[in-house]
């Protein structure tokens, strides 16, 4: 295959990503309601792919595809009426296409055709089959009479401002982002706006005396200030996509697990505006999608159970995300029977995870089923029991500095809350020294500094008694080598931190200041240190350090148990 | 003129002490005068710390160190910049002296085991009164020392 049809592939495949996303929306929404509109949407994104498929030789996929629009042909013309059945056709011929267009983007020369799908909906002539006891015909709200007339194209306005759903794959480095026009159109003013201060400042410049404008050139550098700061921040937008999309393959999610419980759900969202960098938003996927399938196979309860316990017959999940000062608020709420306090207590104990004459409020009792090595679930449903558990919910939101907390009322539901920053670009953190040099530590690793003096420190410098409680403690000079600074008298600060749900107390020499610090990725050369995660500009223009917080503390929760194994 | 040097290459040739070095032109994305780096801790000895390049941030390779010289007076006149497959890096030099045009078959394939990793090592080259050490630039930056990352988990 030639490079150039290779290209055409890929900006195939480009494009029938967001038109399946598109396709997925769509069943959703002929769920709820069959109008000629949306019909003829899934009509034109079905005859979109086909057209584009066949034009870049992939004949299969045409092929495939033509099948499923004859279905659509005959919805539209009044022939047949929408079926349960025929919508999750529909839902898993979307499933198929995205599996099989992941594939197409790493290999091209692909080959593959549905046949079992086929099988299973279709007649050896390619009609679709009705199965007759399973039908229930999706009420139709309106009236044939509505003609097909040159519909209005809401499909190709919205590709724009939608992100992409792009199967990740690990090896592609470089990421594809869309970006409104609006944006970039915004960023190139500033731009122009900018180019235009700095002329007039040349200009000023090659004027025999600089006096006279110096009204000229305050102005203009002011100016050129403040431009240049909006287009950093305009530039950081670029990144931002916002968490709606994620939301339609949640609502797919819940959907497609209520169908096959046979449990209806009513599903709510607020916020689908709110924006977050796209790697963080590709992270949240899979931890959402995990905790709404949990409620709805763990947390609600039956249909008929409910209304017998004087609940609204349909249950209810409430997903909504709020912008904070500092990051995301995630929540996802059900309705349903809420967390067994007791049950969780006793399989925790049973487990070996607390013992048994604990002393644990009912907020720790909720928190234990983060741990690793929980799962209530007594036998494993291929639901949520997939070797999937709130460990590693709470291990992938860790990875991007997320937080998630879980309340809970028996009998009333439960509520988890999510919490993530919306750029991974920008930390807050403080400056400290050590040994005289500086080191950037981001606040969220830390859950509180204190002033100590050297008498609070015991047993050879290696516990320190905060509030009553001994924690362990190491200065982090003896972490890192480099010019050695004169032992400490008086009282400096001490780090308390957080990991694997221990405390630990991390001495420095000085807090110097608190810093917005933009990260910067470091070389692979920088691996080797296992203290780094990252780096970035120090607001004095030199490079700085980002300390790995949580690395340090394992590696020294580590060097301990090896230490007392050896004395024992 | 073109012609002439038709099947030649350009070589960078650079001091370390007193000797020659050279490396493919290409190999480096620029030169720019010394920095001093910033430290940074549990490194390999030859890993002089890291600079900041209009908002990149580089580590900092003392090519020195790495070819065991010891001494400190140095001239610490420059630093080569390359991407390496580690990501950019910067080598610390005593001095750029010029560019030549090498004639591929001038380079005498002679492998000496010396300072110089065998697999870093390109050859030598005869030019006037010289003799100039032909290194793979990148591999020879890149390269890991064995006695790499200082464990120090505590002061034991």
């Amino acid at each position: 295959m030639s490079e150039f049809d290779e290209e055409l592939i890929k900006s195939f495949l480009e494009e029938a990503s967001d038109l399946l996303g598109q396709w997925e929306g769509l069943c959703l929404k002929l769920e709820k309601e069959v109008t000629s509109d949306t019909l003829n949407a899934l009509f034109r994104i079905a005859h979109n792919i086909k057209g584009s498929s066949r034009a870049v030789g992939l004949s299969e996929v045409g092929k495939f595809i033509h099948i499923i629009e004859d279905v659509i042909v005959a919805l539209k013309e009044g022939k047949c009426q929408l079926t349960k059945r025929k919508l999750s056709m529909f839902l898993e011929a979307q499933t198929i296409m995205q599996d099989w267009f992941a594939v197409l983007a790493v290999e091209s020369s692909y080959k593959f055709w549905p046949e079992d799908f086929l099988k299973s909906y279709f007649s050896e002539t390619n009609q679709f089959i009705e199965v007759q006891e399973a039908e229930q015909v999706i009420a139709d709200h309106e009236e044939e009479k509505v003609e097909v007339k040159a519909a209005p194209q809401p499909v190709a306005q919205k590709v724009s401002e939608e992100a992409k759903v792009i199967p990740l794959k690990k090896e592609v480095k470089d990421e594809v982002l869309r970006v409104s026009t609006k944006k970039i159109d915004g960023l190139l003013n500033l731009i122009g706006e900018l180019s235009i201060q700095q002329s007039i400042l040349e200009n000023s410049i090659q004027q025999s005396s600089l006096k006279d404008h110096e009204a000229l050139i305050q102005s203009s550098l002011n100016l050129s200030r403040k431009i240049t700061k909006e287009i950093y921040s305009m530039a950081f937008g670029l990144r931002m996509t916002p968490i709606g999309g994620i939301f339609q393959r949640l609502e797919r999610a819940i959907k497609d697990l209520g169908r096959d419980l046979g449990k209806d759900v009513d599903i709510i969202f607020h916020g689908n505006e709110v924006e977050i960098e796209k790697t963080i938003l590709d992270k949240l996927i899979d931890p959402l999608t995990h905790i709404v399938r949990n409620s709805v196979d763990h947390g609600l309860e039956k249909n008929a159970d409910r209304e017998s316990k004087g609940k609204p017959f349909k249950g209810q999940i409430s997903i909504s995300a709020i912008k904070l000062d500092d990051g995301v608020e995630v929540v996802v709420k059900d309705d349903g029977k809420g967390l067994d306090q007791k049950r969780i207590l006793e399989k925790a104990i049973e487990k070996g995870l607390v013992s048994a004459d604990n002393n644990l409020s009912k907020e720790e009792i909720f928190s234990l089923i983060f741990l690793p090595g929980f799962s209530t679930a007594e036998k494993v449903t291929n639901v949520s029991g997939r070797g999937v558990g709130m460990d590693v919910v709470m291990k992938t939101l860790e990875e991007v500095n997320g937080k998630i907390l879980v309340a809970s009322e028996e009998g009333r539901g439960t509520k988890f809350k999510i919490m993530i920053p919306t750029s991974l670009s920008i930390v807050d953190s403080l400056i400290v020294s050590v040994n005289s040099d500086q080191y950037v530590i981001p606040i969220h690793s830390l859950e509180e500094v204190v002033d100590v003096d050297p008498s609070q420190m015991k047993v050879d410098d290696s516990v320190y008694v905060h509030r009553g409680k001994v924690i362990p403690f190491l200065h982090l000079k003896n972490v890192f080598e480099g010019h050695q600074v004169e032992s400490q008298n008086g009282v400096f600060p001490v780090l308390i931190t957080k990991v694997q749900g221990k405390r630990m107390a991390l001495g420095i020499d000085k807090v110097l200041g608190q810093h917005q610090s933009v990260v910067r990725t470091l070389s692979s050369y920088f691996e080797k240190s296992f203290a780094i995660s990252g780096g970035t500009i120090l607001p004095s223009g030199e490079p700085g350090l980002i300390l790995n917080i949580t690395s340090i503390c394992e590696k020294y929760f580590k060097y301990l148990q090896t230490s007392k194994e050896v004395a024992a | 003129m073109s012609d002439l040097y038709e099947d030649k290459e350009r070589f960078l040739v650079y001091r370390i002490k007193d000797e020659l070095y050279a490396s493919p032109l290409l190999d480096f994305k620029e030169v720019i005068e010394y920095i001093k780096p910033k430290l940074v801790p549990n490194m390999p000895s030859c890993f002089s710390g890291m600079i900041n390049l209009r908002g990149l941030i580089m580590g900092v390779i003392d090519l020195r160190v790495k070819l065991g010289i010891q001494e400190s007076n140095f001239l610490k006149s420059s630093m080569l910049i390359c991407e390496t497959e580690v990501g950019p890096l910067a080598a610390v030099i005593d001095k750029v002296e010029f560019v030549i045009y090498v004639t591929p078959s001038d380079i005498q394939d002679l492998k000496i085991e010396g300072k110089v990793q065998i697999d870093c090592l390109k050859g030598f080259l005869q030019h006037q009164d010289h003799l100039i050490t032909i290194i793979d630039i990148k591999k020879f930056v890149s390269s890991i020392e064995n006695k790499s990352v200082v464990e120090q988990e505590k002061a034991a």
